[in-house]
């Protein structure tokens, strides 16, 4: 093991020398992926997902905020007396499913990536922290993650809210405090597995610093467990803001989000399913092309899954 | 705020000094009553009994939205006990199902003696479930226990007048208000008569295992699961039709759609309407509730009363009547009263849609593209946030600028309660006013002091308050005429719909459902 | 043996503080919500009453001294009566703890019980069709909105055919279509977890060398993979069975109005109920705490190199 991590380590040097590596770099990671249909499907939902919140208010049809009750729950296809096409049909008050849709895109997104990077940050760093350290650093941190778990989600995320109000934003706080815990949970595992390897006592050996010995050789041990859990946890995430939103918790009308269109819709469910079918399939999609992307990212990023698999020394990343 | 703030902090605070003690056994051993019980086999299945060989035969499930908070039929103002406790306990007096007229009950005839005294004379014979007697005592008692300030009853604005209960004789009984109050028998439809030995023995039975003189008789609470209760076969009014009835708690429109689809209960109530082209059997009545927004009429610029009516003019409820509700509501006329409702004003009618007037008042008064909140809240009423939505849609159609905030319900609550002070600029509510006169409307909704009330005009205090104690038909109705006249030209909220009840039905159930919205099961009949 | 005893005394030591953090964090924030005096008393009580109630209750004493006469009734299990139900809140709440625990316990054997073998087939065969499939499902099970798979379980079982009940508690047919939702999101997880954990496994060098020695591939695939891979599996299913009792369980009992206590706890939630949310609280620290050191026992039977330090 420690032998691999050093050739890796020399081919990482003569890499960086190489005044072409980022490009060469990127050249490679495309190749890599058009190679992989699947992740190349992944990799277009999410560009397609990605592009189309940035592009909102270019590419939506009609304003997503107003509608008129006349022409409520219309089936996908409808075509209004003014000649107005709804592709995707219309929701409870009339409005535009595809618009909505790709506005809900936005909040969606900011809620699940936002709480993402905060939640995964913090959790991780957390467990990095406890793992390494160990004795009553791990104590601590690991007792308020064991105080947080057994304590119900949905109750802090009422007195938040209630303090500080519902908005976009401290629904992203909200659910980041409420999701840091899995995190750290993973990486403490982990830390404490690979604390014992040869080369983190080498590391140590030869003087590193803590800093250094984390980031440098325990971190790339983390990307492909927490790769895991950061797309599974997205799924969850941006259904939390539903189950928040139909509590009144969460985003406000007239603004919209995947979760709010699903929950607002569920009473329709039987008479009119396009309400919950396109924004659970927009989830659906977007977490399986994170998802898949994150697959291949892990194959192309983790040390030990790299070696394995290209022990020939042919590795591209 | 400030004080949420450093309580959050201290909380912190003490976790980290506790935490930072780890590994001292310091604290206190867990309690021995809160070990978690057995993760293995569930109760056994509740089988309904065998139902009696003559008589009352077979067994219905109403579905009601939640378990009901407690089965004291006088403590809580909780739609989900009053329908389980409608059929246990009995009043003095009822209303006809389609009229609303009062007829008698429990009591048999009733006069007004003079002006604050009520005489009633009860129906003799009549036993509690328990044995003891229905007589003048038990409902003195009745009455004076809904009153006692101590028992701080939910319901105790259905019963304001009342100060107290005269015993005359065994089957006699006066009761007496704090002033002349035409309204005393209406009051006598909602005041339930409890037994007083077996209330006043043990209030935590009382609570859980209510007994009453009504058609059925309680059997089982199982809470969040189901509340049975059986036929009374010695029924003062006869045995009912049907053996046994379990009232379940299903709070999901769907499932409860499904439920009934699926056979599993009977009666459902607040049907979506778009639901009802998937049900076998359905009824429909006109109901009591409005849904409305109230204004707060004390700060700009909705001190304005062309603003006020332009909101009026915004609002298309033909469309939401018909859109929203599928035509299962009507446009509320300018006053949130039924034609049933003493001091309906039939001359008075709803503002006409007219979204151009809307933008021209706006101009007048200067408010056009105003900033308004409207709060809403989400899931207690049929299709609360999209009345909510559909109307912001129509507010903001006249160039208005409407921030909706949904809240959740106990803030909700809050800020209706919180006096005209703090009222919000716009607060989505629904009024019903099962007491089918004016006076609970306008006290509590259009005067100064109205407890939900957010608009004040001295001219509606006084015509209500006058009202409140004029025993002269025909001069109280006068005096509601021209209060419902003025709340409406002064557009002192905005008025909306007004709902019809609705209900699936199992299609082997024979039901007419009542204008006051009660559930009486008695009233069934199940044919094979 | 001795240390594994030492052990667990500290691990109970410090489940008992974890259990009074939750009662300072839940009581703070019971506090926090709103004025306890003002929402025991009925809405038309005047502000005099609600202050003397308060004086009474000692409502207005110092955070500190209301914790503290708190906790001691806390510990003797009196956390006072319910508001909404008028009840002693913990009996309310232990009533409901049997459909909770039953829902959940059966939801995750049937997510382990479906994850394992899946998620072994996958990772034998990695990039074949079958892995494909394991992989969108289980990422399906994932991204399905649990109160719509809940409605089309009822739709599809209890609607149509008459398999099972739309709703309701008491027998197998009322449990499946909940506890079949309830299950989906874990499912996926651990299908995920399985076939990766497993991946590992058989790159390592062991499995060359026991694949060398001539062991047939079953049986290094049950006796050493499956066995080391099993750390990561238990952890992600202790984790899901936790967050299941901590409130995931709300939409699946609400969908299928399954008596519960995270119904309960919804509701508790929606009126305010203090008294309730306490005791709610307090129960689920309980349980998940108890499920946590279960949980240390079944690694240390798994695998005797987890150091019970």
């Amino acid at each position: 093991m420690a032998e691999g991590q050093l050739a890796l380590d020399e081919r990482a040097v003569a890499y960086v020398e190489d005044p072409l590596w980022r490009w060469r770099g990127l050249i490679r990671l495309g190749r890599d992926l058009l190679r992989d249909k699947v992740a190349l499907v992944g990799a277009l939902i999410v560009l397609t997902v990605v592009v189309s919140a940035l592009l909102a208010p270019v590419i939506s049809p009609y304003d997503p905020t107003s509608g008129h009750i006349g022409q409520r729950l219309e089936a996908p296809g409808f075509v209004n007396e003014k000649g107005e096409r709804y592709i995707l049909g219309t929701d409870q008050q009339g409005r535009d499913v595809l618009s909505r849709l790709i506005y809900g895109a936005r909040v969606s997104l900011m809620v699940g990536v936002g709480v993402i990077a905060i939640a995964g940050t913090v959790g991780t760093a957390a467990g990095l922290i406890s793992g390494y350290y160990g004795g009553r650093v791990d104590d601590l941190i690991m007792r308020i993650v064991d105080t947080q778990t057994a304590f119900p989600g949905l109750l802090l995320a009422l007195v938040i809210i209630t303090m500080i109000g519902p908005s976009a934003r401290n629904i992203i706080i909200v659910l980041s405090i409420n999701g840091w815990m899995v995190f750290a949970r993973i990486t403490r595992g982990i830390m404490l597995t690979i604390r014992e390897k040869d080369y983190i006592d080498a590391a140590r050996l030869i003087g590193a610093n803590d800093f250094r010995i984390i980031f440098r050789h325990a971190f790339p041990n983390l990307i492909s467990p927490t790769l895991t859990i950061l797309t599974l946890e997205l799924a969850r995430i941006i259904l939390a803001e539903a189950s928040l939103s139909f509590l009144g918790l969460g985003i406000q009308p007239p603004q919209s989000s995947w979760g709010l269109m699903i929950a607002d819709g569920r009473d329709y469910i039987t008479i009119a399913s396009w309400l919950v079918t396109f924004p659970g399939l927009s989830i659906a999609l977007t977490v399986f092309g994170v998802m898949t992307v994150a697959n291949w990212l892990r194959t192309v990023a983790d040390p030990e899954q790299r070696v394995k698999a290209a022990p020939a020394g042919t590795g591209s990343g | 705020m400030k004080t949420k703030l450093v309580t959050l902090l201290t909380a912190v605070l003490l976790l980290a000094l506790l935490i930072s003690a780890c590994g001292t056994p310091a604290p206190p051993p867990p309690p021995e009553a809160t070990t978690p019980p057995e993760a293995t086999t569930p109760p056994e299945a509740t089988t309904p009994p065998e139902p009696p060989p003559a008589g009352p035969t077979g067994s219905i499930v109403i579905v009601i939205g939640n378990d009901p908070a407690t089965l004291d039929p006088q403590a809580k103002d909780d739609g989900n006990e009053h329908k389980i406790n409608d059929n246990v306990y009995e009043h003095l007096l009822t209303r006809d199902p389609q009229t609303g007229e009062i007829l008698a009950e429990l009591a048999e005839s009733w006069e007004q003696v003079d002006d604050t005294t009520w005489r009633f004379k009860l129906v003799e014979g009549i036993m509690f479930h328990n044995g003891e007697p229905l007589n003048a005592e038990a409902v003195v008692y009745s009455a004076e226990r809904i009153i006692d300030p101590d028992f701080n009853s939910e319901q105790i604005s259905f019963v304001a007048s009342i100060t107290g209960g005269e015993v005359v004789d065994e089957y006699t009984v006066d009761i007496l208000t704090d002033g002349p109050d035409p309204t005393l028998p209406a009051r006598m439809t909602w005041l339930k008569i409890v037994p007083p030995v077996y209330s006043s023995e043990d209030i935590d039975q009382f609570e859980q295992a209510p007994v009453g003189t009504g058609p059925y008789k309680f059997v089982e609470w199982v809470r969040g699961s189901h509340v049975t209760l059986e036929a009374n076969v010695d029924y003062w009014g006869g045995a009912p039709d049907i053996g046994e009835v379990t009232f379940r708690p299903i709070e999901e429109a769907a499932t409860r759609l499904a439920a009934l689809q699926a056979d599993e209960v009977d009666v459902v109530t607040d049907l979506i309407p778009e639901y009802l082209a998937q049900v076998e059997k359905s009824v429909s009545v006109h109901g009591l509730e409005f849904p409305w927004i109230r204004i707060n009429t004390n700060i700009e610029p909705l001190n304005d009363v062309r603003v006020r009516q332009a909101l009026n003019y915004a609002v298309d409820k033909e469309a939401l009547a018909e859109a929203l509700y599928s035509g299962y509501a009507s446009v509320a006329e300018g006053q949130m009263l039924t034609p049933g409702h003493f001091g309906y004003n039939p001359s008075v009618v709803a503002y006409p849609y007219d979204p151009d007037m809307a933008r021209d008042l706006l101009e007048e008064a200067g408010a056009s593209g105003a900033t308004l909140e409207l709060i809403g809240e989400s899931g207690r009423w049929l299709k609360d946030k999209e009345l909510v939505e559909a109307v912001a849609a129509q507010l903001e159609a006249v160039g208005l600028d409407i921030d909706v905030n949904i809240v959740e319900w106990s803030d909700w609550l809050d800020l209706l309660f919180a006096g005209a002070e703090a009222a919000p600029d716009l607060q989505y509510s629904a009024h019903d006013n099962v007491l089918l006169d004016a006076d609970r409307t306008l006290s509590g909704l259009f005067t100064t002091e109205g407890n939900q009330a957010a608009y004040g005009n001295p001219d509606v205090d006084q015509l209500v308050l006058d009202g409140r104690s004029e025993t002269d038909v025909e001069l109280r109705e006068q005096m509601y005429h021209e209060a419902v006249e003025t709340i409406r030209e002064e557009a002192a909220c905005i008025f909306l719909v007004n709902l019809d009840n609705i209900y699936g039905l199992n299609p082997n159930l024979e039901w007419t459902p009542r204008l006051d919205g009660r559930i009486f099961v008695k009233d069934m009949v199940l044919s094979d | 043996m001795v240390r594994i005893s030492a052990y667990f005394i500290r691990r109970l030591l410090q489940s008992i503080l974890v259990i009074v953090g939750v009662s300072i964090v839940v009581f703070v924030i019971t506090r926090a919500i709103g004025d306890p005096a003002r929402m025991s008393m009925p809405l038309q009580a005047t502000d005099e009453q609600v202050e003397a109630y308060a004086q009474r209750m000692g409502f207005r004493d110092p955070l500190p001294v209301q914790f503290w006469n708190w906790a001691k009734k806390a510990v003797r299990g009196d956390f006072g009566d319910s508001l909404w139900q008028r009840e002693p809140a913990l009996g309310l709440v232990l009533e409901r703890v049997p459909a909770t625990l039953q829902l959940c316990f059966t939801a995750i054997i049937l997510a382990l019980g479906a994850s394992i073998p899946l998620g072994i087939l996958a990772a034998l065969r990695p990039r074949s069709w079958l892995d494909k499939l394991t992989t969108s499902i289980s990422l399906l099970g994932v991204c399905i909105p649990d109160f719509w798979l809940g409605l089309m379980l009822i739709l599809l079982f209890a609607v149509s055919i008459h398999l099972f009940f739309t709703s309701g508690y008491g027998t197998p047919r009322h449990l499946i279509l909940p506890a079949i939702t309830l299950a989906a999101r874990p499912w996926g997880r651990i299908t995920q977890i399985v076939r990766s954990s497993m991946m590992d496994e058989m790159h390592r060098t062991y499995m060359m060398t026991a694949r060398a020695k001539g062991l047939s591939e079953q049986r290094v695939l049950i006796t050493h993979a499956l066995k080391n891979a099993s750390i990561p599996i238990v952890t992600l299913a202790a984790w899901e069975l936790t967050r299941m009792l901590a409130g995931y369980t709300i939409v699946v009992e609400t969908v299928f109005a399954w008596p519960g206590f995270g119904q309960l706890a919804m509701h508790a939630i929606v009126e305010r109920d203090l008294t309730l949310i306490q005791a709610n609280v307090f129960v689920v620290a309980l349980i998940v705490v108890a499920m946590n050191i279960a949980i240390d026992f079944i690694y240390a039977t798994i695998d005797p190199r987890v150091r019970l330090e």
